[in-house]
């Protein structure tokens, strides 16, 4: 259970060449049991990393390994190498279907790899009911639709989706800026829980303080990007 | 407030029951020829007359419309799934298969469509199901464009992204987000299509090219009206004609495709309900009581609640609805910083939504607001916002729109504040708000989330409005941009604007707040000058409320 990624370089679809590259020869090596924490100022391009990272966008150029396994730009991704990384976005807003519950949300990913066409929270409400106590989410708001619930709430429930599935790796994009001090503390304490587990943790944020709570390496983005505009 | 709207549908219902009952209580063959009757003028015998051949034309009515309505519903449905399934086909492929449809949508839509009916028609005289064609085949290329950019829209989605990354096959994709998505716009662009339809038919059959004479639709009776006219007939004319204009008018206005502001007809609301599971009922929406009796204090604060109540629909089937503002009395001075401190789901993010009339659709508020000491309802805190109010949303990446440059939405802003908004004016705008010149040109997808809240930040102070509210303006950002939010809103409060925020960094508020109000689960359980609420050391009570672990 790692990640890693192998001089990992991109620019921006449609950038002026001559501003240079967002990202270039970047390495970064996560491994079993390890929480990595990365922070770097806005714009120096955290998230993109933890996309490509995510191999939800192709880089112009490296490689991304999924426990130890490489993928170079472009190729193609097993399902079951996908479904081995769990993900939380900086905004849940953006990364909830606003017409799916949140308890559809939540188990989505279990259902999808079983081969399900629609998410079906009553075969899980065992898993749903452990998902929601470990990302410390109300059960009560499982029957809302995220435009009931605020967003440090759909955040928990986000980070419970993520983790459904038991990933080998987790990357977290700021997943505590929309959520109060106390939750924040719950949340990195589940994520240093999965990597106790055995998963691989890499968590961007901005909060150093709370970051450096659990994290047992910190990265400076701008220490391991080569790239000249950063 | 649904009264206008179930007008049309109580009409569209008797309509459809007059197509229905009468011809069946009543049977008459249209080559049933009485000499006797002929062209008789309203009666109770026939209420609205008879024709050339003495048939009833209350009887013939009701055919003609049920035949119309048959035929415009099947062309309808029809040019939708043809409509949906080329709008899908190009979303879903893409490339080569995407530019050939839409070519295809192109030469169909710059062809005339009744010329184009009239020859498929023509081809097979008299068939009921070549005027369904005729129809379909010129109707189906507005529901593939609509279908098609829901989807390319919905395709880039981060939760579309999110599912694709964590594994999910595509087939799941599709059925529980993207087709969930274009279903209710397909849905109510049938709806749409119906009057349409009805018309097309009856101009066909009106120009002789539609069903055999002998058969009855309301474009045959308004053909044979010709005649009759002339000999002073005018109830052959009058009654298939009210019938055409009555039923088009009623399928077309259940359809309220609701502007800002506006309800949504009964059509779009239950067929938004098949795909969203039922609200329960709620209490009429921004019954704000208007309260003469609310005394001012001396010195008027810049916004002003009194007891309070936001509540939701419940979702879960039972009556109640969901409270989630509970008796809420809040102030913010007037040029000062208020801070408004809770844990998460306390209800701050939907406070200032409130207060600036932008409740999530279906939610509603009782209790009073004022700004500037001007008691508001709904409409109000409406017309408030610009002027007096500005909100700048926690959500900074959802909040700019995608398709303009940061510039591009700066000159917009300037212009709806109706300022000066030449080239110069816009970056020099931009300078006013700390945003870099470098950003200026390009779109929110290449911002990162920190200039995303920035840049959503400062095209909120652009609007120049007296108070503005700010929903979490650092939460993800370094410590630098912060410093420089602080500045621009310590500099905006010394203008003498108002500041309502909210954040979760104790720090910050410790720094800049000059009020601060702390929520929690709804109520306001605590509020004063920052000293008093933050005072240092902050009392350990406090401390847990706000979510703090000390």
């Amino acid at each position: 259970m790692s990640l890693e990624l192998r001089g990992v370089s991109f620019t921006h679809r449609g950038a002026d060449p001559a501003a240079g590259r967002l990202l270039d020869g970047v390495d970064l090596s996560v491994g079993s049991g390890e929480v990595t924490g990365l922070s770097a100022p806005s714009g120096a391009g955290k998230s993109t990393l933890l996309r490509l990272a995510a191999l939800m966008v192709p880089a112009d150029s490296g490689t991304v390994l999924i426990n130890g396994r490489g993928f170079a730009s472009g190729a193609t991704v097993p399902r079951a190498v996908r479904q081995s990384v769990g993900m939380v976005f900086q905004s849940p807003r953006a990364a909830a279907d606003p017409r799916l519950r949140l308890d559809a949300l939540v188990c989505a990913p279990l259902d999808f790899r079983d081969g399900a066409l629609r998410p079906r929270p009553r075969h899980h409400a065992e898993r749903l009911a452990e998902l929601t106590e470990l990302a410390q989410l109300d059960a009560a708001l499982l029957h809302r639709y995220p435009h009931e619930v605020s967003d440090g709430q759909l955040q928990r429930a986000m980070v419970a989706r993520a983790l459904a599935l038991d990933p080998d790796v987790l990357i977290c994009d700021e997943p505590t800026a929309q959520l109060d001090a106390e939750t924040t503390a719950a949340i990195l304490g589940v994520l240093a829980d999965c990597a106790a587990a055995g998963a691989a943790v890499l968590i961007a944020s901005h909060d150093r303080a709370a970051l450096s709570r659990v994290a047992d390496t910190m990265v400076d983005l701008s220490q391991i990007n080569h790239a000249s505009s950063a | 407030m649904f009264k206008p709207r179930l007008v049309p549908l109580v009409l569209l219902g008797l309509a459809l029951a007059y197509a229905v009952l009468v011809p069946w209580l009543q049977p008459l063959d249209p080559r049933a020829v009485d000499l006797s009757a002929v062209l008789q003028v309203p009666s109770t015998d026939h209420f609205f007359g008879t024709d050339q051949l003495g048939r009833d034309v209350w009887i013939r009515s009701a055919q003609g419309l049920r035949m119309s309505l048959l035929l415009a519903l099947l062309a309808s449905v029809f040019s939708t799934v043809l409509g949906v399934g080329v709008g899908l086909l190009a979303a879903w492929r893409g490339g080569t298969v995407d530019r050939i449809a839409m070519r295809l949508v192109d030469v169909t839509n710059a062809l005339p469509h009744l010329l184009l009916a009239v020859v498929i028609v023509a081809l097979w005289r008299g068939q009921w199901w070549a005027i369904v064609l005729s129809i379909a085949l010129t109707h189906w290329t507005q529901v593939a464009r609509i279908v098609r950019s829901r989807l390319l829209a919905e395709r880039t989605a981060d939760y579309v992204q999110l599912a694709r990354a964590s594994g999910a096959p595509t087939a799941a994709i599709w059925c529980t987000h993207l087709i969930p998505a274009v279903a209710p716009q397909a849905a109510i662009a049938l709806v749409l299509q119906l009057p349409h339809a009805i018309w097309h038919e009856s101009a066909l059959s009106f120009l002789g090219v539609g069903l055999p004479p002998e058969s009855a639709s309301l474009g045959l009776l308004l053909e044979d009206a010709r005649g009759g006219l002339l000999a002073g007939a005018w109830w052959l004319l009058v009654f298939p004609a009210g019938l055409l204009v009555l039923v088009s008018w009623s399928t077309a206005s259940m359809v309220d495709t609701a502007g800002p502001g506006r309800r949504r007809g009964p059509i779009p609301r239950l067929l938004s309900g098949l795909f969203t599971k039922g609200r329960g009922p709620l209490p009429a929406a921004g019954a704000a009581r208007v309260d003469p009796s609310v005394r001012q204090s001396p010195a008027p604060a810049a916004i002003q609640s009194s007891n309070l109540d936001v509540f939701l629909p419940s979702t879960t089937g039972t009556d109640t609805p969901s409270r989630l503002l509970r008796g809420v009395d809040y102030r913010a001075e007037a040029g000062a910083i208020n801070v408004i401190l809770g844990a998460s789901g306390a209800g701050k993010s939907l406070l200032l939504r409130t207060l600036t009339g932008l409740l999530p659709l279906g939610a509603g508020f009782t209790g009073n607001i004022s700004i500037n000491g001007r008691s508001r309802d709904t409409a109000g805190l409406a017309e408030a916002r610009g002027p007096e109010t500005v909100l700048v949303p926690g959500s900074a990446g959802t909040a700019l729109n995608p398709v303009r440059t940061v510039a591009a939405q700066m000159r917009q802003t300037l212009k709806v504040a109706r300022r000066p908004a030449s080239r110069a004016d816009v970056l020099q705008a931009l300078r006013d708000v700390a945003i870099d010149e470098s950003l200026a040109h390009r779109y929110p997808h290449e911002l990162s989330g920190g200039q995303a809240q920035r840049v959503a930040l400062g095209l909120g102070v652009a609007v120049g409005s007296r108070i503005l509210l700010v929903d979490e303006p650092t939460s993800a950002l370094d410590a630098q941009t912060i410093g420089r939010m602080e500045t621009l809103l310590l500099a905006r409060a010394a203008a003498g604007v108002t500041i309502i925020m909210i954040t979760h960094d104790l720090e910050l508020a410790r720094r800049i707040a000059d009020y601060v109000t702390v929520l929690q689960e709804g109520r306001v359980i605590e509020s004063g000058t920052a000293t008093d609420v933050l005072g240092d050391p902050a009392p350990p009570a406090t401390g847990v409320r706000l979510g703090v672990p000390l």
